[in-house]
């Protein structure tokens, strides 16, 4: 309050205010609404891989990883699941679709875990600091 | 022209209405170009800076919060924009180091002044705000014309309030002489 009566009463005020703002001339507004067009138009592309495609990728990724971790290899052959309910006499060559070997960084449940996790810490990182970015 | 309220116009605007934020900046524009200018000293590097500030607040508005007003929010843009575009003109702004004090009298500005008409009188002020330097009249500008409190002037500029009372103060003082000074001057061209 105190403030705003020593302002007021404060003779530069009535000269500056009197002197008012400098004026922006013609076509400053229409200049903007033109750059915003332009960046509207610009911003509207389209991702090289659709947000469907990477819905269906994460899936995939997520799979192969939960499958991995819980699932214990066997001798077992995936082409036997072919077998069993068809009971179809194939030809002798047999394609062997055995489980890909791990690699050995991930022979341990607790080391998986960890690469993993790091992984998606990795992608949350990334989005909330793209998200702050936006913000400011 | 008559203008709504802010709130009013940033309602408008976030439901998508483009009238609405024409508007918005119409209300603005002159206050920000004069803040821009008052710190570049250079009307095509502000009008610049002030296009840039308005569409950066375009892409950010719904980010904006309403905890301070949207004119301080909207000055606080353009001021550091300002201070971007010096930056990249590689010319200085002026450091609070750089004020030398100065004990000389104050002249009589203003018994001289009220005889001008009022045309004359407000190019002379306008002028003699150009001269001074960018932090001082930053802070005269964000003061007196905007009516910006030095709660607020703090918000957009970041100094603390008593660097902002030193720079008000040493401010005040230029003006008066650059007012003397243009004035002289203004007479003698006009005579």
């Amino acid at each position: 309050m105190n403030e705003k009566l020593d302002k007021k009463n404060d003779p530069l005020y009535k000269l500056i205010q009197e002197a008012g703002p400098e004026e922006v001339g013609s076509g400053f507004l229409s200049s903007i609404l033109v750059q915003l067009d332009q960046k509207t138009t610009i911003t509207s592309y389209k991702p090289i891989i659709s947000k469907k495609s990477w819905l269906i990728f994460g899936l995939i990724f997520i799979t192969i990883t939960v499958f991995s971790i819980t699932q214990v290899p066997t001798e077992s052959n995936w082409s036997d699941f072919l077998y069993i309910p068809l009971d179809l006499k194939t030809p002798a060559i047999n394609i062997d679709f055995r489980l890909p070997a791990l690699p050995a960084i991930f022979k341990t449940n607790i080391m998986a875990q960890s690469i993993i996790s790091f992984i998606i810490l990795s992608f949350a990182f990334i989005i909330i600091r793209n998200k702050l970015i936006e913000l400011k | 022209m008559k203008f709504k309220e802010d709130s009013e116009y940033i309602l408008a605007i976030k439901k998508g209405d483009r009238k609405a934020y024409g508007l918005l900046v119409q209300k603005h524009q002159s206050y920000a170009y004069t803040l821009a200018l008052r710190i570049l000293k250079n009307s095509e590097d502000a009008k610049e800076v002030a296009q840039d500030s308005f569409i950066k607040i375009f892409h950010n508005l719904h980010n904006f919060q309403e905890k301070s007003a949207f004119k301080t929010w909207l000055y606080k843009i353009v001021y550091h924009e300002s201070l971007g575009k010096l930056r990249k003109n590689k010319r200085q702004f002026v450091s609070l180091e750089d004020f030398q004090e100065d004990n000389s009298r104050e002249p009589d500005y203003q018994s001289g002044l009220d005889l001008l008409e009022e045309k004359d009188r407000k190019k002379i002020i306008q002028i003699a705000l150009n001269k001074l330097r960018p932090a001082e009249s930053t802070i005269l500008t964000l003061y007196y014309l905007d009516e910006q409190s030095i709660k607020e002037i703090e918000e957009i500029t970041d100094f603390t309030e008593s660097n902002i009372k030193i720079l008000l103060h040493r401010g005040r003082k230029n003006l008066i002489k650059e007012l003397n000074k243009t004035h002289h001057k203004e007479t003698l061209r006009m005579l």
